[in-house]
């Protein structure tokens, strides 16, 4: 690995957002009682009669968090679509700087992680997912990690950020080169690279061995069933589940393949999506219209979904972040099935591909209109709106491209996205009463 | 014609297929064709989206997130006849290099429209080729080392750079009657280079003669510049026009694409060849090849004397804005070379805010030098 | 240079242009006046009323330095020098301890970092858009209906600040119409304008490095508001000199004074 080339090792605590909350909140993630408090904290809820998915949820994130921060395990930062099979595998935990942004900005974190990453010379036009995630690393908010893998297929800024991560920590850097055309060549090359990696690992991190891959594969498998079924149920009207909690979870589908935990997770969330069709009673009750919901949402303001699911009763059946896209994983040719499984992602590759998706979740969770929530400076997705809207009108399937960020709230004026949501929605039901006609 | 987007994509390659290259310099987006891509693209891909000729091909690189929806949206609304794809590996390890030289054969194998690997007659023009883009590439690396040593004005470097590409895009197919011209068809002899390469032997030494004599002022304090990619010349204008000295450029057009050589000496095999040469010539921002980028940097502000480096990202490219970040990390590691970034458009060089900050970096450089110079 | 010769700095700014007269190196006089649309105009009558005010001609002048962003229209100057350079150099004249100089001005925003000597060791300046700037201050006070020399006072009688998250100009002003709207007070709200603005100029101070003594110049460094939100927020104390606006013309004359020394 190169030696680090980063002035922040040590003067970094001098960058702004270094507050008095983040010193206190860096200090307490440190501490062995404050997770032992956070398991008892979560038996309460459990024995309260909390909802035994969310329990899981957080549950497992504690858990994973526990071994990052009290460094019981290796913690290995991984950029969004690397398959974290390869880290569960390898014993370690991944974290992922990019979602953990999202969780930056639920819990009010996410300006000092800015702030901090922008007096480092990152521009604001720069994907706000990224910047948080190098915010949060540089004040040491995030756990430290023992290596970054990142692959490159999908976003520039995620690959980058990380990269330059692993420079502020001095620690060992992976890439995943992903071919972007589909071949024969392309797969042999990534395996090859995934395997290359996970020897990389083996040998420079301390604590980390294959010897746990075929249980990681399994595990991701098993989760890949439960997380079908949930898919299944999700194509109910009306919808069983919340859009806005969805997109939340959204973070459990980029970080958690191959985790224990995983499995029980969609399997107890599957069950609540089958108890509430059971019992009728759905989150949107008289459900006008159905959404599919491109790329991710503003986590630190509920308001828009509010709106939307409350006070417009329309759902958000699907994501588009939510779209299984592999085939199950072998356990005897691990890195085959993981270089096709990053090969498989439909943000990769030609346009094509992902207007496919598209197609099949309006067909497959009967979606009345498509909203893109473009996020500020995500070239990947933003760039095929005019592809996506002609697309869209031509299957006659209303499209709103709804300007917003998802972390970093000065990039957002949330009145316009109110007006814009609402003027969609009149257009929607205004086709409806001509069609109706 | 085919238009190259990126200084990874060989031009040895459709030369040798008997089709005209250049590398894809444009004025700016067109106005009519905004809407196909969002405003908060960087100028460069926008002003890729535009109706070709029909007889003109586009080849679009795995460069970054806004080149691939550049090749989508090209691709989608039929704005092109042909878009090529060329997949291009971030590092160059050995097997990078197998892959790129296979993705090569195949690029060439489309150029031919042809479902097998190019054949051997094939790359015997290749190696023609090969050689007269090393030619050419040898006769721009002089002009730049007359920019290094301050007797050429780097915006006459870059215009030069400039007409070579022109010249390579007008190297008419045989359709072309224009005799000043030469010719180039599938079935061209061996002797066909020959003709261009004079003709950008005459014009170099041409440009170069006419070129009006560089201030004398040894005050002048030298700098580089470095960038992803300068869209136009009128930055490095104004940085001359304020007073300071450009002893190197470090970009896409013309350093990535034409510092460097193809060696044939080593291997028969000349896409493997031409695989080895563009993944080790001196990395874009775009690779990931560790801290090779900052120590290219560094010697270059050594070996030329530079004084302080001016980095230039395109606005919204986001290459560029992480690779300055690097960069002013990097440089400060090595002893603190002044770094001023400028965010800019096409001709951003002309504005005021731009005009503004080269000149208090000048003032900066010159710290206490400021007070001795006169109007 | 003779005993009695004059000197002048001329700050063509985008909403104020300054002009200051110096004798043998000290300020005799200064003055300042709206820019306006006529850049010419306005630099011309400026340097017509510092003349007047002292009984002096165009010929009485030794020197002249013009900065700011109209001073290639300075017909008078023998000299322009940018902003960035007269600022530092004015501040540090005006406040010798000054290490880093923050300057708002109407329509754009820089940290300077000096060194010892007072030269420019580093510097960033905001991007193209009126974010932060005193443009932005003027539009948000104008739509609370109040002048910006309230702002100071009813910074401090609030309780705390508003949650104002952007410094873009349209986005905070649907910001302001929705607090109002919510009942939120008028000085709350300033309040969070005010950290709006020193929020977004503390990652340009930490690009270029702290470092006191913190000088504030340009039109908004009379913003006390914005001064105190600074202050809170870098954990230092900001000093702003008495004649804080006119520092970039006083460094343009300053160094027009030493300029005409070595002629």
């Amino acid at each position: 690995m190169t030696p680090g080339t980063f002035d922040t090792g040590k003067s970094h605590r001098k960058i702004a957002g270094e507050t008095r909350r983040i010193k206190v909140i860096r200090t307490l993630t440190r501490k062995s009682w404050v997770h032992s408090a956070a398991k008892l904290v979560i038996s309460h809820m459990e024995r309260r009669g909390g909802t035994p998915y969310q329990i899981d949820a957080i549950r497992s994130f504690a858990d994973d968090f526990k071994h990052a921060y009290l460094k019981e395990k290796p913690c290995i930062y991984t950029s969004a679509f690397v398959p974290n099979e390869l880290i569960y595998g390898l014993g370690g935990v991944p974290f992922l700087p990019e979602a953990a942004s999202g969780f930056a900005a639920s819990f009010g974190f996410a300006r000092e992680s800015l702030a901090a990453c922008e007096s480092l010379w990152y521009s604001p036009d720069l994907c706000s997912f990224h910047r948080a995630g190098v915010g949060a690393s540089v004040l040491e908010l995030a756990p430290r990690p023992a290596a970054v893998v990142v692959s490159s297929h999908l976003c520039d800024g995620g690959k980058r950020s990380l990269y330059q991560i692993s420079r502020y920590h001095d620690c060992p850097f992976y890439i995943l080169d992903v071919p972007y055309t589909n071949s024969v060549q392309s797969l042999d090359r990534l395996a090859k690279q995934i395997g290359k990696v996970a020897r990389g690992l083996e040998h420079e991190v301390p604590g980390l061995s294959k010897a746990h891959m075929d249980e990681a594969i399994a595990n991701s498998n098993a989760a890949r069933s439960h997380y079908l079924r949930l898919c299944n149920l999700r194509a109910n009207i009306p919808s069983p589940w919340r859009g806005r909690e969805a997109l939340s979870y959204v973070v459990l589908f980029l970080w958690s393949w191959g985790s224990p935990w995983l499995t029980k997770f969609y399997q107890a969330l599957a069950n609540h999506a089958a108890d509430v069709i059971q019992s009728g009673e759905y989150p949107v009750r008289n459900e006008r219209f159905r959404l599919a919901w491109s790329n991710l949402k503003p986590y630190y303001s509920p308001r828009l979904f509010d709106y939307l699911e409350d006070e417009c009763e329309v759902s958000i059946a699907f994501e588009e972040f939510s779209y299984m896209y592999w085939d199950p994983l072998d356990a005897r040719d691990p890195y085959v099935s993981l270089a096709k499984k990053i090969m498989s992602n439909p943000g990769w590759g030609p346009i094509e591909r992902r207007l496919e998706v598209v197609n099949r979740i309006i067909r497959e969770f009967s979606i009345d209109g498509v909203v893109q929530f473009a996020q500020w400076g995500c070239r990947q997705y933003n760039g095929a709106t005019s592809v996506l809207s002609d697309y869209l009108r031509k299957k006659g399937i209303p499209f709103l491209n709804l300007d917003g960020d998802g972390v970093d709230a000065r990039n957002s004026g949330e009145a316009q996205s109110l007006t814009r949501l609402g003027a969609f929605l009149e257009l929607m039901e205004s086709r409806d009463i001509r069609n109706s006609r | 014609m085919i238009h190259l987007a990126c200084s990874y994509i060989p031009y040895e390659i459709p030369l040798a297929a008997g089709i005209p290259a250049a590398r894809g310099v444009f004025e700016g987006p067109l106005p009519s064709m905004e809407g196909y891509l969002p405003r908060d693209f960087c100028a460069y891909a926008r002003a890729f989206i535009r109706k070709y000729k029909d007889d003109d091909v586009v080849a679009i690189a795995e460069s970054c997130d806004a080149m691939r929806r550049v090749y989508d949206v090209l691709r989608y609304w039929n704005l092109a006849h042909t878009v090529y794809f060329v997949d291009v590996p971030r590092t160059h390890d050995p097997d990078a290099i197998s892959f790129y030289a296979h993705e090569l054969e195949s690029l060439a194998s489309r150029l031919l429209r042809s479902e097998s690997s190019p054949c051997q007659e094939f790359s015997e023009k290749l190696m023609l080729a090969i050689n007269c883009m090393n030619q050419i590439r040898k006769e721009l690396s002089n002009v730049f080392r007359l920019v290094s040593e301050r007797q050429l004005s780097a915006v006459k470097g870059i215009e030069i750079a400039v007409n070579v590409n022109q010249i390579l895009a007008g190297f008419r197919s045989a359709q072309d009657s224009s005799e000043a011209v030469p010719c180039l068809t599938q079935d061209f002899g061996p002797g066909v280079f020959d003709a261009l390469i004079e003709r950008i032997k005459a014009m170099v030494s041409q440009t170069v003669s006419e070129s009006a004599p560089l201030s004398q002022d040894r005050g002048r304090i030298p700098v580089g510049v470095s960038g992803t990619c300068l869209l136009d010349s009128s930055l490095i204008e104004c940085v001359e026009n304020v007073g300071l000295d450009v002893v190197f450029i470090d970009s896409c057009l013309p350093s990535r694409t034409f510092d460097f050589v193809v060696d044939t000496s080593a291997t028969s095999l000349p896409f493997r060849a031409l695989a080895e040469a563009y993944l080790n010539k001196a990395p874009c921002p775009r690779m990931f090849q560790g801290t090779e980028r900052i120590q290219h940097l560094h010697k270059l502000a050594l070996d030329h004397g530079a004084e302080g480096l001016i980095y230039f990202a395109p606005k919204f490219c986001d290459q560029a804005y992480y690779d300055f970040i690097e960069i002013k990390h990097g440089l400060k590691a090595k002893g603190s070379l002044p770094v001023l970034l400028l965010e800019g458009q096409y001709g951003s060089g002309k504005t005021g805010q731009v005009l503004t900050r080269v000149e208090a970096f000048r003032e900066m450089l010159e710290g206490a030098q400021i007070l001795k110079a006169g109007k | 240079m003779k005993a009695g010769s004059y000197v002048m700095g001329i700050d063509v700014g985008s909403s104020v242009t300054k002009g200051v007269l110096l004798l043998d190196g000290q300020i005799l006089s200064n003055f300042m006046l709206p820019t306006g649309t006529d850049l010419d105009a306005t630099a011309g009558e400026c340097v017509r009323r510092l003349l007047s005010d002292r009984g002096l001609t165009q010929k009485d002048i030794l020197y002249t330095v013009s900065t700011g962003y109209g001073r290639t229209q300075v017909k008078e100057a023998d000299r322009t020098i940018t902003e960035i350079t007269c600022h530092g150099r004015g501040a540090k004249a005006l406040v010798p301890r000054a290490e880093l100089v923050i300057d708002i001005g109407g329509q754009d925003s820089k940290v300077i970092r000096l060194d010892e000597d007072g030269m420019v060791a580093d510097f960033v300046m905001n991007d193209k858009c009126a974010a932060g700037t005193g443009r932005f201050l003027e539009v948000m006070a104008e739509r609370l209906g109040m002048s910006l020399l309230d702002f100071g006072r009813m910074w401090k009688t609030a309780r705390k600040p508003a949650s104002i998250s952007s410094t873009c100009t349209v986005f905070a002003e649907s910001e302001v119409i929705s607090l109002l709207s919510r009942g939120i007070a008028p000085d709350e709200i300033i309040r969070g304008l005010c950290d709006a603005v020193a929020d977004r100029l503390l990652g340009m101070v930490h690009r270029v490095g702290l470092v006191p003594d913190v000088v504030m110049t340009g039109g908004v460094s009379k913003n006390e508001g914005v001064r105190l939100s600074l202050e809170k927020k870098l954990s230092l104390k900001v000093v702003v000199p008495d004649a804080s606006q006119f520092a970039g013309a006083y460094g343009a004359a300053i160094i027009g004074h030493e300029l005409a020394m070595r002629n």
